[in-house]
């Protein structure tokens, strides 16, 4: 019974109900406007909630991270400029959809179909999540060492650039994490004389530099670039509803395949959608039109995938503490602010938690689907927002974010440098993605092994044999040996390999 | 493509790398006890020197228009097919000194706008910076830049006090 209470909560609470549509609403006009990431998004909501109870501050976070990755699609397909790396399958088909005048369609499409990718995921999430907590709570310091690992792992090859610049990005993101006290034993670790890095560099300062104003200063080559728009004069003249129909079996496939692999740690929305894109190339035989010059399963499966892949993230977080991309990191920050410890006995403990949020999910997405058909003539208007009036906008928001975390001068300063690092990171090619599943991987990473190693009497052989010894550890073991072995840059193949087609 | 822009991003990596490893060196602990906290630091960034090294190698053999991998080439292959169509925010082109320019002078700008926030609190020094700021970038008319960064001060200001409840500077 208690189960059903939280899960209705979000309905029931008015107030709750009211800020979830707020924060959707925000997130698919935010996730409309090019250069606004989702990551920058939720990184800036964190740092203003800071002072608010848990649940109205995951509704906020949790409705504009939904809006956010689907109103990325907008502008991908009017503009061929997706909002989102999440979206980016999404403008193959549906930027030549929008130049035969069917741009109206394609909006409505995606609409539907990110609500119903939506819905799957957030029901495997409620069936798959407590049993997963159930299996993970036998998991010992040595398994937990090893799917924090592969998560990083995973990360640093899949994300854009080179394999040697994902591993360092994520390697120096975990050193980041280590910076301040020793967790063991007390000591001091590469505080270089730094008081104010005692207590650990700011997860949310960090952010703030590596995602809102580096990316500012990044967007400024290219300011006066403007995508051209374009037009919505063709009226919907087919019916919908036959398309749906028609389409559901696709979108149900991919929306499965996004959960498996948002649920993957290290692995997002980004990668679900570029691989449920390839998907449907290979097995629709017989699309409206060839992929790549506006087929409907072309803006259908990536959009399906992506939304589903958004739950699929969500279920290492909630069971075992490791998040799957960015944003899910971020989440964990917020669960760790509000004195929470994300892990398998969150679930334990706090059911209600879980509970809500799946609530708060489904309320997100449905409120989404709505939003996105009611309004589609705004969109026309934000995703060609002068960037020359939005990075100044954003700039100020950042730095006002910094100050409000701990009404401090001295964390703008810190910002202000993670700005420049992230700043020549991207300039040269470098994702600042694993850096920040580092920075909140790298003390979960440490801890657990060293607990697993002090646990294995500190003797390295006993040590290393555990690895291979114990079911659970073995499983992991092989799924990590034969990642490290198949590691390949993923990413830019898939995205290469579908666009040259 | 210069000597500096084949090389900056492995020596970065490198001399970081080196930082951390010597940092976690001099930490008055076993650095060979993989239960102390100098193991796994030592440990991860011998790895990401290793890393700088295979970048340095790859940047050896980039050609222009700058490509670092597999993926980057087949990218850069792309663009060359299809360049009149593609979208701008993911082609990867290298930064030239009027980027690197526009981008550092921006950056002393917000560097200024933090400086002078506690003196002439959040209202003047934001809406100073912004009007600068659009001004700087261009693109905006005189008018509406006044009209935006007041309308953008006030909006953050009652958002941010009534919704979040934030102390401003």
């Amino acid at each position: 019974m208690d189960i059903i209470q939280w899960l209705l909560l979000p309905i029931t609470d008015v107030k709750l109900l009211l800020i979830i549509a707020l924060g959707t609403f925000a997130g698919v006009i935010l996730g409309a406007i090019p250069g606004l990431s989702v990551t920058m998004a939720v990184a800036l909501l964190l740092s203003l909630t800071f002072s608010w109870d848990l649940y109205p501050a995951l509704a906020l976070m949790i409705g504009v991270y939904f809006g956010g990755v689907f109103g990325g699609s907008r502008p991908a397909i009017l503009m061929n400029i997706p909002g989102g790396p999440s979206n980016v399958a999404t403008s193959f088909d549906g930027f030549p959809l929008s130049q035969r005048g069917e741009a109206r369609l394609a909006l409505s499409l995606t609409t539907i179909f990110s609500g119903i990718g939506g819905i799957i995921g957030i029901i495997v999430l409620a069936t798959a999540a407590p049993i997963v907590a159930n299996f993970a709570i036998k998991f010992s310091p040595r398994d937990f060492f090893l799917v924090a690992m592969l998560g990083l792992l995973l990360v640093g090859s899949l994300s854009k650039g080179s394999l040697a610049k994902g591993v360092f990005t994520a390697g120096l993101g975990v050193l980041i994490g280590l910076v301040g006290m020793d967790p063991l034993d007390g000591s001091q670790r590469f505080t270089f004389g730094q008081l104010s890095l005692m207590n650990g560099v700011n997860f949310i300062v960090a952010l703030l530099g590596l995602f809102g104003l580096s990316e500012v200063l990044y967007q400024l080559k290219g300011l006066h670039i403007r995508g051209t728009l374009a037009k919505l004069n063709k009226a919907i003249t087919v019916p919908v509803i036959s398309y749906v129909l028609k389409l559901l079996p696709l979108s149900i496939r991919t929306s499965i395949m996004g959960v498996l692999v948002g649920a993957l740690p290290g692995v997002g929305a980004d990668i679900a959608a570029l691989l449920a894109y390839d998907h449907a190339k290979s097995t629709v035989k017989k699309p409206n039109r060839p992929f790549g010059k506006g087929a409907y399963e072309g803006v259908v499966a990536p959009e399906s995938a992506n939304n589903a892949g958004l739950m699929g993230a969500f279920i290492p977080m909630l069971t075992l503490g490791i998040p799957g991309d960015a944003v899910t990191a971020i989440f964990i920050g917020a669960l760790f602010i509000q004195g929470l410890n994300p892990g398998p006995l969150l679930m334990v403990n706090n059911p209600d938690i879980f509970w809500v949020i799946v609530g708060i999910s489904l309320v997100a997405t449905i409120l989404m689907v709505v939003f996105g058909l009611m309004i589609v003539k705004i969109f026309m208007r934000i995703v060609v927002t002068p960037k020359a009036i939005l990075l100044p906008i954003i700039a100020v928001i950042s730095v006002v974010g910094t100050y409000a975390i701990n009404n401090s001068i001295v964390d703008i300063y810190w910002m202000l440098f993670f700005a420049v690092i992230g700043l020549f990171l991207k300039i040269n090619n470098f994702s600042v993605g694993p850096m920040v599943l580092g920075i909140i991987l790298g003390p979960i990473v440490e801890i657990n092994f060293r607990r697993a190693y002090i646990s294995a009497d500190s003797n390295p052989i006993e040590f290393i044999t555990g690895f291979f010894t114990s079911p659970i550890s073995l499983v992991l073991t092989i799924f990590f040996l034969i990642t490290l072995f198949f590691q390949t840059p993923l990413y830019g193949q898939l995205k290469a390999k579908l666009k040259k087609s | 493509m210069t000597f500096i822009q084949k090389y900056i991003a492995g020596s970065f990596m490198i001399i970081v790398s080196l930082i951390f490893l010597i940092a976690s060196l001099m930490l008055e602990q076993d650095v060979t006890n993989p239960g102390e906290g100098s193991f796994l630091p030592a440990f991860i960034s011998i790895i990401m020197i290793l890393a700088g090294v295979k970048a340095l190698f790859e940047g050896r053999k980039d050609s222009p228009p700058s490509s670092t991998n597999l993926g980057q080439i087949n990218e850069n292959e792309l663009q060359e097919e299809n360049s009149e169509e593609d979208d701008e925010i993911l082609v990867v082109e290298a930064w030239d000194k009027k980027d690197y320019i526009l981008a550092l002078s921006y950056f002393v700008l917000v560097v200024l706008y933090v400086i002078s926030l506690p003196y002439l609190s959040f209202f003047i020094s934001s809406f100073i910076f912004l009007v600068i700021s659009m001004y700087f970038l261009k693109g905006v008319s005189l008018w509406k830049n006044v009209l935006i960064s007041l309308i953008t001060v006030g909006a953050i200001y009652v958002i941010f006090k009534v919704l979040f409840q934030i102390v401003f500077p």
